[in-house]
């Protein structure tokens, strides 16, 4: 098993940069006590941190271009059209919305509320991004490796419903109002079924580290495989967590214009949408993590690039889902939750405490 | 590194818990002070976080996680919802319905 080691390449990168380059400069010039701050090992520790955020967020942001270019494309073919066409496959089409964007003028409604209306899009961004820091892409490349890994992942996951809600009301708007209630309604749903499915991964490997959890696949089976019927339920739950079609209630640009959103135009926009492939991604990445046996894979290919390929190959599915299924509403989605998932996630609870009890892992 | 402060040594680990208190509690207090309910509830979502924060600094972190993922992913959620199913205005005051 190969794998990048992002911390001890990092150390080595800081080291470099403050003490052979920064620091022989600076002695150089003569402003010795300079030098010495640069040098020391408080200095050192936080630009080490700060260089492992930066590089685990270029991953992340790469993976989430790509994830887009990867849906804008294949649900171009699903319709029996090409999809994107700028640059080498129509990946450079991102770039130029993107641009397009940032050249939009940013309104704030007349009636809104202006502080809320202001906070939201800084909260709905920053929790989202946030959650590329609580996954590890393999072994050696993670920014947190904390004990309660999987629990920290949906802390942070579970923020964005309220933003949304709270989005929907300081825009003062009936549409957006909608789509933050379809949020909530959407999030009483589908919660509990997701996390009885975590429960039945937690009660079989005995960890909620992600590291962990993965070593126990590598040692003895992909848990997607015993446990098939929870990996179901957690594919299900995990595309609502994103709001993706079919359980984009909140967006429904069909009925709603943008749902929540309708009032933010401009960058933020640009922003909100690149937001929901970084969610995309996250709930790909869990999916692999606890069920499909995470960067497990034959050693001829390092381990961070069977990770991302599979949450790509997952990310494919979603796309397919999403150019398959209409959108359910909002009765329907309540139904869905709590008398079919809820019953199937239990079941799988109680497969999980069979193995678990009569020994087969 | 230490600050002295009216006769008490202030570390980092204080100055960070004291932080989160005050924190905790100008939430609490703008809770009541908020004319509009709504932002009553975002203040309330700000005293819960700070909660948070200061059971981490206690050495609880499963108990702060269980904290945001409860109190602040559910229990503000589920106030909101109900706040807005009973009020008749979007917003309140002189602004429009």
């Amino acid at each position: 098993m190969t794998s990048i080691d992002l911390w001890g390449g990092m150390d080595a990168l800081t080291n470099w940069l403050m003490d052979d380059v920064l620091g022989a400069l600076f002695n150089w010039l003569g402003l010795h006590g300079l030098a010495d701050f640069l040098m020391s090992d408080t200095l050192g520790t936080v630009i080490m941190l700060l260089l492992i955020g930066i590089f685990v967020f270029i991953v992340g942001f790469l993976v989430d271009i790509t994830m887009i270019w990867q849906e804008r494309k294949m649900l171009g073919r699903l319709m029996d059209r090409r999809g994107t066409m700028v640059g080498p496959l129509g990946y450079f089409q991102n770039i130029a919305d993107g641009l397009k964007t940032f050249l939009k003028e940013t309104i704030i409604p007349e009636n809104a509320d202006e502080g809320v209306f202001n906070l939201v899009p800084v909260l709905y961004i920053g929790t989202s991004v946030l959650l590329l820091g609580t996954l590890p892409l393999s072994t050696q490349w993670y920014m947190s490796n904390s004990e309660l890994g999987v629990l920290l992942t949906f802390a942070i996951f579970c923020i964005a419903p309220f933003v949304i809600l709270l989005g929907g009301w300081a825009s003062n708007n009936k549409y957006t109002l909608i789509g933050g209630m379809r949020a909530a309604a959407q999030i009483i749903s589908y919660e509990i079924p997701l996390f009885l499915a975590v429960v039945s991964v937690i009660i079989l490997t005995g960890s909620m580290n992600y590291g962990d959890i993965v070593a126990w696949q590598q040692a003895n089976v992909w848990l997607g495989i015993p446990l098939i019927i929870g990996f179901i339920v957690f594919f299900i739950g995990i595309i609502a967590e994103a709001e993706r079609v079919p359980f984009d209630l909140p967006e429904a640009e069909a009925e709603l214009v943008e749902g929540w959103g309708t009032e933010y135009g401009g960058f933020r926009f640009g922003l909100m949408m690149l937001t929901d492939y970084f969610r995309g991604y996250a709930g790909c990445a869990v999916v692999v993590l606890l069920f499909l046996g995470g960067w497990d894979g034959p050693g001829f290919i390092p381990e961070e690039i069977w990770f991302l390929l599979k949450a790509f190959i997952v990310f494919a599915v979603m796309i397919w889902v999403r150019g398959a299924l209409p959108r359910v509403r909002t009765d329907q989605i309540l139904s869905i939750g709590w008398k079919r998932l809820l019953p199937l996630a239990a079941i799988n609870v109680f497969i999980a405490i069979a193995l678990k009890a009569l020994g087969v892992f | 590194m230490a600050w002295e402060i009216l006769g008490a040594s202030i570390g980092w680990d204080e100055f960070f818990f004291l932080f989160f208190a005050i924190v905790t509690i100008a939430g609490a207090i703008l809770v009541l002070y908020s004319k509009e309910i709504v932002r009553s509830v975002m203040w309330l979502a700000l005293a819960f976080m700070g909660v948070a924060f200061t059971y981490i600094f206690l050495g609880a972190e499963f108990l702060a996680l269980i904290q945001i993922l409860i109190y602040v992913g559910a229990v503000s959620v589920l106030m909101l919802f109900g706040i807005m199913l009973t009020k008749r205005k979007l917003l309140g005051g002189d602004r429009g319905e």
